[in-house]
């Protein structure tokens, strides 16, 4: 149940949760299918992600994500138990391109 | 205005540290020219903590307890009669007096909707805002009879409540707590932390039984280890069992780590023998007049005394309700 | 500035402001008159402002008993309905470093949840005294960027260009980091000592003597979330775990999984995968 970005909404994907307003009114509930003009309504309402069924496909590239990764633990891969934790991080990054 | 004792306050800093032993006064107006008008008659008997509205001198309030609140209700604006009330309803902050500036026009409503202790108005200021100030002050050093530890009404309150719902012919339950094993924790630890207990002790009562019936319960504190408190008896359980349990969360946090890892302390008995004492609990004891008839109040307090008791017998925190009819 | 200066400054500090994401919530939680005790709770302990000022107002002299209370839920209680309200009524808002702040307060709010989980893992008793530690040990960067806004932008702008960790950055400007400012700030709150170490001494938490596995757990929640992205802490890198205080927690790899885990789907509604913002 992954969260997309309005902008990668395609027609045909489907609301796996509820969308609410400030108030608490449902404004779309889950299980919609979205049609064009639904994905027209949410980008105009500022929202930036909504939750659709299907399998997990995150924000980002498998790719820009391990690359950031190796990135942020750039200065410190070599201390002790980091590396590990490193291999443990890019396992679980791996797992959910799977 | 650069006077040494005051500034307005920014929304962040505290204002400058007070000078020695005067009192602090925080006084709420927008209207500049009031404030340098009370700033010149009263800064060099008071220290002045200016704000523009109420809502921002609420978090000054609520952390240093100032002396007195000066407010300018101008006509009177509704929003900050009704932030003033709120405010003086807690048992610490409603001690603490409130003088209202009010306009000329200003027609004033009962007393029971506007809790100040006195007013001026604003065409008087230049003759009587010392005057009254300083009355308010002596006021409130004259003794009130509330518990000086923990605010809450005391005995003579306390009696008058249960009498004057008797006499109205009003059906409720009335409670008694105490601290079980608070004197060992006294002997060991000192007064200082027994009261800071007693004082914890009496936001807690007064906070879950005004949460769960905000109008009309009443807590008290008869002294010592001693709290009650009034409420509908359907109620009476359900809150006796929160406060006991939100005490036993609550409690572990006044030992010192090694005795709050083993769950009791070491400490003398009244023989002077050496003894364990496990964490404080609270036992309480309840009855109504749902089904019985109280003619004197000794009677009913007399029934609830006898629960209490009945609660002490059991081990840790536990409530006793008469049940018999 | 000397360091006697700048805790001056830090000190007089009497309340910190939050983002403007946290303010329009909390208008609505105060305005509905029926609100709940839990609503109210939940909601301030989501936030590392607001969970400061309750535990600052409920262990203030006035109430009677300092430096006692470290759960919100209870500083709540305490303090009741009323004062609650009327004290968060002030709430000021950060206007400067909007972008910075918004990544400060996912970081926070990712080492309360990674703390809370680690803390359960290992059957800790108490798991929300170490959650509310994780929560406020940055309140340091809200201090120092509150008191001096143009020397922290240049403080994250070195982070950035000399590829520094921000307590390095700190420390070359000012001699101090935010660990110092956020512990000066909880001992003159009243906070309870545990609290206090707990936020002195997450970059070094082999030095808490009164807390060192509390002190180890918001250390090492601070090294996970920023390994997994979440947030922005004031710069780009991972910092080392010490590994003393990593052994002091016991996690096999595992466990580490398990929570790893745990963490992505409890962080899910904030985009755990998307970089710092």
């Amino acid at each position: 149940m992954p969260k997309v970005s309005v902008e990668s909404l395609k027609v045909g994907m489907k609301l796996s949760k509820p969308i609410v307003n400030d108030t608490g009114m449902v404004l779309l509930g889950a299980g919609t299918e979205l049609t064009q003009s639904a994905i027209e309504r949410l980008s105009a309402m500022n929202i930036a992600a909504v939750h659709v069924e299907g399998p997990s496909s995150p924000l980002m590239s498998r790719e820009k994500l391990l690359s950031d990764l190796d990135a942020r633990f750039r200065k410190t891969e070599n201390e002790p138990h980091m590396s590990d934790l490193k291999r443990l991080i890019k396992e679980h990054i791996e797992e959910l391109f799977k | 205005m650069s006077s040494p004792n005051w500034k307005i306050c920014s929304k962040m800093e505290i204002p400058c540290p007070r000078k020695n032993n005067l009192n602090t006064v925080v006084v709420v107006t927008k209207d500049m020219l009031l404030c340098s008008l009370v700033e010149r008659t009263l800064k060099d008997v008071y220290n002045l903590v200016f704000f523009s509205n109420i809502e921002s001198s609420l978090d000054y309030i609520y952390n240093s307890l100032p002396h007195l609140l000066v407010l300018d209700v101008g006509k009177g604006e509704p929003s900050v009669i009704s932030m003033l009330n709120q405010l003086k309803s807690d048992p610490i902050f409603g001690q603490m007096p409130a003088l209202m500036i009010c306009d000329d026009v200003y027609i004033l409503p009962a007393w029971d909707d506007l809790l100040v202790e006195d007013f001026v108005r604003k065409s008087a200021i230049e003759t009587d805002l010392m005057l009254r100030v300083n009355l308010c002050m002596a006021r409130s050093e004259r003794v009130v009879e509330v518990n000086p530890l923990t605010r809450l009404p005391g005995n003579i309150a306390i009696t008058r409540q249960i009498t004057g719902r008797l006499d109205k012919g009003e059906i409720f339950s009335l409670s008694y707590a105490d601290l079980d094993y608070f004197k060992p924790f006294n002997d060991k630890y000192g007064f200082s932390r027994g009261d800071e207990v007693l004082k914890m002790m009496g936001r807690l009562v007064l906070n879950i039984v005004k949460n769960r019936q905000p109008v009309n319960s009443f807590a008290g504190h008869i002294g010592g280890d001693d709290f009650t408190f009034i409420m509908e008896p359907d109620l009476a359980a359900e809150t006796a069992l929160e406060i006991m349990d939100t005490f036993d969360r609550i409690i572990p946090t006044f030992y010192d780590p090694e005795d709050r890892v083993r769950g009791f302390i070491e400490s003398v008995d009244r023989e002077g023998n050496k003894r364990t004492f496990p964490i404080m609990g609270i036992s309480i004891g309840s009855a109504d007049n749902v089904e019985r008839h109280f003619s004197h109040y000794g009677e009913f307090t007399e029934l609830v005394s006898e629960m209490k008791k009945y609660a002490k017998d059991s081990s840790g925190s536990s409530f006793k309700q008469d049940k018999r009819r | 500035m000397d360091i006697q200066n700048l805790r001056i400054q830090i000190e007089r500090i009497d309340t910190l402001p939050t983002i403007p994401k946290v303010l329009r919530k909390l208008l609505k939680i105060i305005e509905n008159p029926r609100a709940s005790m839990t609503e109210i709770s939940e909601f301030v302990s989501s936030d590392p402002v607001l969970t400061s000022r309750v535990l600052k107002v409920v262990n203030s002299p006035v109430y009677g008993f300092p430096g006692r209370i470290s759960s919100v839920s209870q500083a709540l209680i305490l303090l009741g309905l009323n004062v609650v309200r009327g004290m968060l009524l002030g709430v000021s808002v950060f206007e400067v470093m909007e972008k910075a702040m918004n990544g400060l307060w996912r970081h926070s709010l990712g080492c309360a949840v990674a703390a809370r989980v680690i803390a359960k893992k290992k059957g800790i008793k108490e798991p929300e005294e170490v959650s509310i530690a994780a929560l406020l040990h940055d309140i340091g960067k809200v201090a120092l960027s509150l008191k001096f806004p143009e020397d922290y932008k240049i403080i994250i702008d070195n982070t950035d260009k000399q590829s520094l960790f921000i307590f390095e950055s700190e420390k070359n400007f000012f001699s101090v980091n935010h660990s110092d400012a956020g512990s000066w700030i909880a001992q003159r709150w009243n906070f309870p000592r545990n609290l206090i170490e707990a936020i002195e001494y997450h970059h070094k938490p082999h030095l808490s003597k009164t807390v060192p596995l509390n002190a180890a757990i918001v250390h090492f929640s601070d090294v996970l979330v920023r390994g997994l992205g979440f947030g922005f802490a004031g710069d780009h890198f991972v910092p080392p775990v010490n590994p003393a205080s990593f052994q002091l927690i016991g996690l096999s790899d595992g466990d580490l999984k398990d929570v790893i885990t745990e963490l992505e789907d409890l962080l899910e509604d904030g985009d755990p995968l998307s970089p710092e913002e």
